[in-house]
């Protein structure tokens, strides 16, 4: 090899070498980002987001499975995290309530003489045979209440960048022992959610398709639910009409109004 | 002197011997009579609670339920029940149609929940057609009709015809929310006649529902899967499941005119071609195919034969070895009996009369014996509901075991059969001994 060509070769090696000594400090960069959270950080960003001090909604669970396709619709309205009203509009459930005080939770049904009290295990029952508990539909709280929750890395989750974060209970009474949560980098909305036994069997299957932008905050108003346990089930919550921090009747949250 | 006299002289003779082989026989014989008694009451009590509470002998369900039976699919329903079951009623082959609605429901108590099952009843109905069919009922105090079910009567009636036993109430009324609670459950929730209680359930049209009943009676039930059951008026229930109007229903039993499989067949064979052309299509399915325990049980009956085939089998060893005993000690004189002339043929005849005296008369002491066991306890029963706590299965708590004619028979005649066969060896050999031989070999 002629010194011309080695020098040639050195030339090239030296620029490869910037190149590759380059690499880690783009990847740095590009990481940057989506790593300079915590994973608490991410789920304070997106509670931020999507916690409201109160909401009136009114929507439809569309609830499919081996049966067929049944639509039940309602109006709910919640104050805080441990107060929650929903009332059933559909023609076969009309006028049914439950509502959530605290960690209590009450059904009330136009036919029957007395409230059914729920509480303990009674809280994971499916809310009208869908995918939904009665947890899932009025629990309200932080996660960061109730969870340990650790950074796993970033993923994309229908074609949209997304933390991934695994999230462990805290005490044994919190009703998902282990959650993984992918929020998205950008808006800080949950795009999915999949839940564990405290064996790590998966239960259950949360996927958000869209928001609405309401004031400053992204309301969730298209999500589908599925049961594991259950075969061929699924569930598409939907809501149509959504109101965020408007004034509400306290009074509302209380067994004499659910039976009145 | 005649064979069979000198055979029961012998047999006489050394009475310690003779008993002990036949003791072995005795045995045998009262454990197999013992088991069929027991496997005879088990079926028997299988039939009538298949019969009463399952299935009829035969029933009519939407072609579908039977797939998804665990989920209590109420919206799977046989439409136009009514007009259905006067139609069905009109076939020869039909002596009797219970409509019925089977449901899955919850009672909620702040300490935890109770899932309960539950049928909606024409109670009059199932009571005329129960005193139709058992021939126990006849001679009793009718049964009420739906109009005067209210009063004390129409319960005491309608309990004998379902084999309960009356804690108290009354029947409930057509169309009030009204309800019959079993014993246990109501210990459970701490309920009496005259209480209310809230069931939640899931509608045929797959909404949730919740009424408040009255309990207006609380009764026992014979078999401990049936603890949480429930039973209320037919149209109430079809009320609280949004069943269709015209009386929609989970299943329609039907009866024939007996038991008899050839009954049986043409009760299904002319409902599967009256219900050719339901829609929804409907399934006819037959009382044995309707609970799995029927094929257990003949899985059973044939286990149960084995082990009455291997009980006869060990005591037929003994016989065997206390005739070849016999034989050994007795050479001298086979050889003297023989020396006199009595020929070989007759000296195996002799041998096989002993056995066959020792098998017999231990065959009869030992069915006797069981006869004797088992005639008290098909009275009194044998009560395993505590050892069965917890298990479901759809037999009585208390059983009853059956003696079988045909079976004890069997059990005789198998046993003196099988005891004189199994002799049939030992004196072929002592036969054949020559006579110097014989009288040598002592």
């Amino acid at each position: 090899m002629t010194r011309t060509g080695r020098r040639a070769r050195a030339r090239a090696g030296c620029r490869r070498l910037a190149r590759l000594s380059l690499l880690p400090a783009l990847l740095l960069a590009g990481a940057a980002p989506l790593a300079a959270l915590t994973g608490e950080e991410v789920i304070e960003r997106m509670e931020r987001n999507e916690r409201v001090s109160a909401l009136r909604s009114t929507g439809s669970l569309q609830i499919s499975d081996r049966f067929g396709t049944r639509t039940k619709t309602f109006i709910s309205t919640a104050a805080g995290d441990d107060r929650s009203l929903l009332e059933f509009t559909n023609p076969e459930e009309a006028g049914q309530k439950i509502l959530r005080l605290d960690d209590e939770i009450y059904l009330y049904f136009p036919e029957a003489e007395e409230v059914i009290h729920l509480q303990g295990a009674a809280l994971r029952e499916n809310v009208l045979g869908s995918d939904f508990s009665y947890e899932d539909m009025t629990a309200a709280g932080s996660l960061l209440d109730d969870y340990e929750v650790a950074l796993e890395g970033t993923e994309a989750i229908a074609g949209r960048d997304c933390y991934r974060l695994r999230l462990t209970a805290k005490r044994r009474d919190v009703v998902y022992p282990q959650q993984v949560v992918w929020i998205d980098a950008e808006q800080f909305v949950t795009r999915r959610v999949e839940q564990f036994s405290r064996r790590g069997r998966p239960l259950k299957q949360m996927v958000i398709s869209d928001y609405r932008t309401v004031g400053d905050k992204l309301i969730p108003v298209r999500l589908e639910m599925s049961d594991l346990m259950k075969r061929d089930s699924r569930t598409l919550f939907l809501l149509d009409s959504v109101e965020v921090d408007g004034a509400i009747d306290e009074n509302l949250f209380s067994l004499e109004e659910l039976t009145f | 002197m005649r064979l069979w006299r000198i055979a029961l002289r012998n047999v006489a003779r050394n009475k310690r011997r003779s008993l002990l082989s036949g003791s072995a026989i005795s045995v045998a014989a009262l454990t197999v009579v013992l088991l069929f008694s027991v496997l005879g009451g088990t079926t028997g009590d299988l039939v009538a609670t298949t019969l009463t509470y399952d299935s009829g002998h035969a029933r009519v369900r939407h072609a579908d339920y039977a797939r998804y039976e665990t989920l209590n699919p109420v919206h799977l329903a046989v439409p136009g029940a009514t007009a259905l079951a006067a139609r069905l009623e009109a076939l020869p082959e039909v002596t009797g149609v219970l409509p019925r609605v089977r449901f899955g429901g919850v009672i909620y108590r702040p300490e935890r929940n109770h899932g309960i099952f539950g049928l909606g009843l024409d109670f009059a109905r199932e009571e005329a057609v129960a005193r139709a069919r058992l021939p126990r009922l006849r001679g009793t105090v009718p049964g009420a009709g739906a109009e005067d079910a209210a009063d004390g009567p129409g319960l005491e009636a309608f309990a004998r015809a379902w084999r309960l036993d009356v804690h108290g109430g009354r029947l409930p009324r057509a169309g009030e929310r009204e309800l019959l609670l079993s014993a246990a459950l109501a210990a459970e929730l701490g309920l009496a006649a005259g209480d209310k209680v809230t069931i939640l359930t899931r509608t045929a049209l797959l909404s949730t529902q919740a009424w408040t009943f009255t309990v207006s009676g609380v009764v026992g039930y014979p078999i401990g899967g049936m603890r949480r059951l429930v039973l209320a008026p037919l149209d109430v229930v079809q009320r609280f499941l949004k069943l269709t109007a015209g009386g929609g229903v989970t299943e329609l039993l039907t009866y024939a005119g007996g038991d008899g499989e050839a009954q049986v067949a043409a009760l299904g064979a002319a409902l599967r071609g009256a219900l050719a052309d339901a829609e929804p299509p409907l399934a006819v399915q037959s009382w044995n195919a309707a609970n799995p325990l029927f094929s257990m049980l003949q899985v059973a009956t044939r286990v149960y034969d084995l082990v009455a085939l291997f009980f006869f089998l060990l005591a037929t060893t003994v016989i065997v070895n206390t005739t070849l005993m016999v034989v050994f000690e007795r050479m001298k004189e086979i050889g003297t009996i023989a020396a006199l002339g009595m020929t070989g043929a007759q000296i195996s005849r002799l041998f096989f009369l002993e056995a066959l005296f020792i098998g017999a008369a231990a065959a009869l002491a030992g069915v006797a014996l069981g006869c004797a066991v088992v005639l008290p306890l098909a009275q009194v029963g044998l009560d395993y509901g505590a050892a069965m706590e917890g298990v479901e299965l759809d037999l009585a708590d208390v059983l009853y075991p059956r003696l079988s004619v045909r079976s004890t028979l069997f059990v005789f005649c198998y046993a003196s059969v099988v005891t004189a066969a199994a002799s049939w060896w030992p004196a072929r050999k002592a036969a054949r001994l020559p006579p110097v031989v014989a009288l040598r070999g002592a």
